[in-house]
């Protein structure tokens, strides 16, 4: 993902999201180290994307987020749900 | 004492909410505030931007008006939709719909970032009003 997620953006995220899970893939990486923003309706899809994943006991895992990010997940709780690395390698590793 | 004024109208359309960021980051680096309090003013103003959008007003236009006045930058954002503070409550994030859940989501982040936020009903919608301090 690259630059900003909101209410115009998010539906991208959440198509990804989605066909990812539709093909199959139910382990996975969101990588926020190119993403510069991000506000509720992105959180939003990521909770929904999670309820979707964990319909088919998958993981949805986010990387390298920007401070501005790491904090509204905190303040929104949601640092709770999802798990966050400092790396897609360290990610990865978790999952072995 | 001297006070400066800025005012953005942007359609109401989801592609225009990066303005309203691009706004209220530019004065807020203007104005030399730092940089953890400029990322919380800009997801202030997305989310007013958002709840605006979600209820669609007549209008067709978010308005935000800044002040700048006594080492701080007041934002009040005009919007037609429902009083952003007055939605929701966390127990319904369970069943909630992607962006029913944005909403509850929204209200929380701009209450926690901006805990004296006020809401002021206009014409028809809301006036959300927040500042910021600047230094001196």
């Amino acid at each position: 993902m690259k630059g900003e997620v909101d209410v115009y953006t998010a539906p991208r995220l959440r198509e990804e999201i989605l066909s990812q899970v539709d093909k199959g893939n139910h382990r996975i990486i969101v990588d926020l180290d190119e993403v510069d923003f991000m506000d509720s309706t992105g959180l939003a899809v990521l909770v929904g994307g999670l309820k979707r994943i964990k319909e088919h006991e998958g993981s949805l895992m986010l990387t390298r987020p920007k401070d501005s990010i790491v904090r509204i997940l905190s303040l929104t709780g949601l640092n709770k749900v999802f798990p966050v690395f400092e790396s897609v390698d360290e990610a990865i590793a978790s999952e072995k | 004492m001297e006070e400066d004024r800025f005012y953005l109208e942007i359609p109401l359309e989801p592609a225009f909410l990066v303005c309203a960021r691009l706004f209220a980051g530019s004065l807020a680096r203007f104005y030399e505030t730092d940089h953890d309090a400029t990322d919380d003013l800009k997801v202030a103003v997305s989310e007013a931007c958002t709840n605006a959008l979600a209820k669609k007003p007549d209008s067709g236009l978010i308005k935000i008006s800044v002040l700048r006045r006594d080492h701080e930058l007041v934002f009040e954002i005009e919007n037609g939709g429902a009083a952003i503070m007055e939605e929701s409550a966390s127990d319904q994030v369970e069943h909630a719909s992607t962006e029913e859940l944005a909403r509850i989501l929204g209200v929380e982040l701009i209450r926690s970032l901006f805990p004296d936020a006020s809401v002021r009903r206009n014409n028809g919608g809301h006036d959300l009003t927040f500042s910021l301090p600047t230094p001196a």
